[in-house]
């Protein structure tokens, strides 16, 4: 096996400096400012905007990791963003950390990028939060949008309609919306302030996610990009969220075995009772793969565009039951302690079952892979 | 991955690629026709088990060609008659053989099992005797672990080694020995101490099969097929120059070998599966059923975690995985893939709804292939250690959860 480090392989899939400073320095604030008391005290609230907090996190770089070093970003890709977000994940971080990130790389990856040189530098600065505006009657991929985008008689877009489930969508200070055209579907810049917005916080099963319903008349906006910007935006936020899933899978994980070395009954700890021992074994297979698509489809969201797409599908149908299944171990496990509000093991589960249907249900990405691996009923396409 | 890997390696697979073009045998890649599913899984062992003779024919070819090349066991140091390839150069390998269609030429457990034993605990002497014959084909081995009282509880063995003069003379009975019939040698775990705890006690011998005090007798299996052997052995006798490792070394000996040789085929595993996935797909589109959205769900379902399994090969190839865990990357990777061939085959037998009842005809019990796959794959998650033993390990070794108690084993006791 020697040689296995070298080549490219492991430059594409290994850990550099870059990725474990961001990881370092988010795991200590994480750990410093939002330990579990302070996220169950953020997850009452109808919004997450701690101004404080945002200004540590834009301090240690998160916002602006995936904006461009030109703008006043780190200029990382979203392989190296990753290891980030498991650690926010871990700690089910309730900040805008997730929307402004998905947002950032929106922009940062539009055909003129140069014209969101304000927005990506006020991200990076702290200053601004964005989010993504996109889900339509419980879809994020909707076959036709109902929200429209038509130009006004100075030639200004401006845009009708109505989003869904919006991260952060109250407190974002730029949204980008999808809307369709004449020319089809695209993506639109809108200021979150503008008076043809309105925000409406959604309560939330996942108390740490916050959720808006936002509603467009005639909002002012420009336009970031068409229907592949679109359909990349969504694809990176899935590996984003993905990376935020596998965090908190592999933490409750963690915690549940702590529990099953250390509580006794019958005179034995739980954990040496197979019945317990092999469902979390079980969890710590779909962990492990879960953990190589995650770096895998966030190594092709940098490097390997083409296999992005359906590297999405593989990661939604893995990480999110993955995730699911760790969270309803650490329930069952920590029997009915895990059952009350005190015990976290709950929080992790609504996570687990909100992140498996936000930006698209495991079944709705299920039926793109098959549409992108041509299983159609005539032949063509995609048949290896 | 292929964007990633360096520019040496890119020149590798384009030689390989030209090798295989030009020597690959036609009729083994059309052997990739579905009828002759229980030789193609058996070509891991190294022999053409089916009843084609012109198959088992063009398989000796396809050896040849590859032995006068020199890329049989090419995974083996340079100074033993390999190529002394890593894992990189062995994937490239596996994947040019995958995308001509051709099998991969091997032999078998001598290759697989039995060579890096003796590599890595070999004597100079020992090495010289027996790496030379199992390329050449001189050799063939079988395995002898398993008893008939030692499954899972392999340390349990009760197969007998006394040293008597310069031999060690054994006595026993092993079982679930694939493919033994086609073996003119063994290599055999027996208890040459029992006064010591039971791991320490074992070692690991090579064996003639022929004309030594050991019976074959073929078993059949619930597939039809007869891959197996079961061995009784009466005094059989090695030299003790065929012992290696050392007396009572013999646990580490075999275990060391089987972590290593399952942490490389985690990588490679997806390869295989691959192959009938798309076949699955061909036989739903045929029969009509990607008009399914529920079949064409789960066919993804499937793809996606053959996926996962390419993806997970991958990260161990670029050493950034499981920490380089052995036990866990052959652990996870054994339940995961077992488990997952089983979803496979399950899947393509249901699309044929009822017709899945008939089999075709023809003397013994002919199978189609997705019959066939929807038996053979119960035997992924036994063989190599059952999933529940793979899943204690992983809950002990990797996820340091306490041990189940061990009950008392009385002295005298059966």
């Amino acid at each position: 096996m020697s040689g296995a480090r070298e080549g490219g392989l492991a430059t594409a899939f290994g850990l550099d400096d870059d990725q474990a400073a961001l990881r370092a320095a988010v795991r200590a604030a994480v750990a410093r400012h939002s330990p579990m008391s302070v996220v169950r005290t953020a997850m009452d609230a109808p919004t997450a905007s701690d101004p404080a907090f945002w200004a540590v996190l834009a301090d240690v770089g998160l916002p602006g990791a995936l904006v461009p070093e030109q703008c006043g970003g780190a200029g990382l890709g979203v392989v190296d963003v990753v290891v980030a977000l498991e650690e926010t994940g871990a700690a089910l971080l309730c900040a805008p950390h997730l929307s402004t990130l998905a947002a950032s790389a929106a922009l940062a990856g539009a055909p003129h990028r140069e014209r969101w040189a304000e927005p990506l530098g006020a991200i990076a600065g702290g200053g601004l939060q964005a989010t993504l505006a996109v889900a339509e009657g419980g879809q994020w991929r909707p076959d036709r949008l109902t929200t429209v985008a038509g130009a006004d008689a100075d030639g200004a877009w401006r845009l009708s309609g109505h989003k869904e489930l919006v991260l952060d969508g109250a407190t974002a200070g730029l949204l980008l919306v999808s809307a369709d055209t004449a020319d089809g579907p695209g993506l639109f810049a809108v200021r979150g302030d503008d008076p043809g917005v309105t925000a409406v916080p959604v309560p939330a099963l996942d108390q740490t996610r916050k959720l808006a319903d936002v509603t467009l008349t005639g909002a002012p906006a420009l336009r970031v990009g068409g229907a592949d910007d679109l359909e990349r935006a969504l694809d990176v936020t899935v590996v984003l969220l993905g990376a935020e899933q596998l965090g908190a899978a592999q933490r409750i994980l963690d915690r549940t075995l702590e529990h099953a070395r250390t509580r006794t009954q019958y005179g034995r700890a739980i954990g040496s009772f197979q019945a317990v021992k092999h469902r979390l074994a079980d969890v710590l297979i779909e962990v492990e793969y879960a953990r190589a698509v995650v770096h895998h489809t966030a190594w092709a969201a940098t490097s390997g565009p083409a296999e992005l797409p359906a590297g999405v599908g593989v990661l939604r149908s893995t990480v999110s039951p993955a995730l699911v299944q760790a969270a309803a171990t650490a329930v069952q496990v920590h029997g009915g302690t895990g059952f009350t509000w005190e015990h976290d093991s709950h929080l992790y589960y609504k996570r687990a079952v909100s992140d498996e249907l936000l930006f698209g249900s495991t079944t709705a990405h299920l039926d793109r892979l098959a549409h992108l691996l041509g299983l159609h009923p005539v032949l063509g396409g995609g048949a290896g | 991955m292929r964007a990633v890997l360096s520019a040496e390696l890119e020149e590798l697979r384009t030689q390989l690629r030209e090798w295989i073009a030009r020597n690959r045998v036609p009729l083994l890649a059309e052997a990739h026709l579905p009828e002759h599913r229980a030789a193609l899984y058996n070509l891991n062992y190294g022999a053409w088990s089916g009843p084609s003779a012109a198959h088992a024919q063009a398989w000796q070819e396809w050896l040849t060609r590859n032995a006068d090349a020199g890329y049989l066991c090419p995974q083996w140091p340079v100074e033993v008659g390999g190529r002394g390839w890593d894992a990189l150069q062995l994937v490239v390998w596996n994947e040019e053989l995958a995308a001509a269609g051709m099998p991969r030429a091997n032999r078998g457990l001598g290759e697989h099992l039995v060579g890096p034993a003796v590599v890595v605990h070999g004597t100079p002497e020992q090495k010289a005797y027996f790496l030379p014959r199992i390329i050449s084909g001189e050799d063939v081995y079988a395995q002898g672990f398993s008893e008939p009282e030692a499954g899972s509880d392999l340390a349990s063995l009760r197969a007998t080694g006394r040293v008597v003069g310069d031999c060690l003379e054994v006595t026993g009975e092993k079982i679930w020995t694939s493919q033994g019939h086609l073996a003119n040698r063994m290599f055999v775990l027996c208890r040459t101490d029992p006064d010591v705890a039971p791991h320490r006690g074992i070692t690991y011998v090579i064996m003639d099969l022929h004309d030594n005090g050991i019976t074959v007798r073929r078993t059949r299996q619930m597939t039809g097929d007869h891959d197996f052997t079961e061995e009784v052995l009466d005094g059989a006798r090695a030299p003790l120059s065929h012992v290696i490792g050392g007396l009572g070394n013999g646990w580490r000996v075999a275990m060391t070998v089987l972590g290593f040789e399952r942490g490389q085929m985690a990588t490679t595993h997806h390869l295989g599966i691959q192959r009938r996935f798309w076949e699955a797909v061909d036989e739903a589109r045929a029969l009509g059923r990607l008009d399914d959205p529920v079949v064409r769900r789960e066919l993804a379902a499937v793809h996606a975690r053959i996926e996962a399994l390419r993806m997970a090969g991958l990260r161990i190839l670029a050493g950034t995985a499981f920490d380089s865990d052995l036990s866990r990357i052959s652990s996870v990777g054994k339940v995961y893939y077992s488990e997952l061939e089983q979803r496979l085959a399950e899947t393509a037998f249901a699309l044929r709804g009822a017709d899945g009842l008939r089999r075709p005809a023809g003397e013994g019990y002919p199978l189609d292939p997705w019959q066939h796959d929807l038996l053979h794959s119960r035997c992924f998650s036994i063989q190599g250690r059952t999933n529940e033993v793979q899943r204690n390990i992983l809950g002990e070794r990797v996820l340091g959860l306490p041990k189940e108690p061990r009950v008392p084993v009385q002295s005298g006791s059966a």
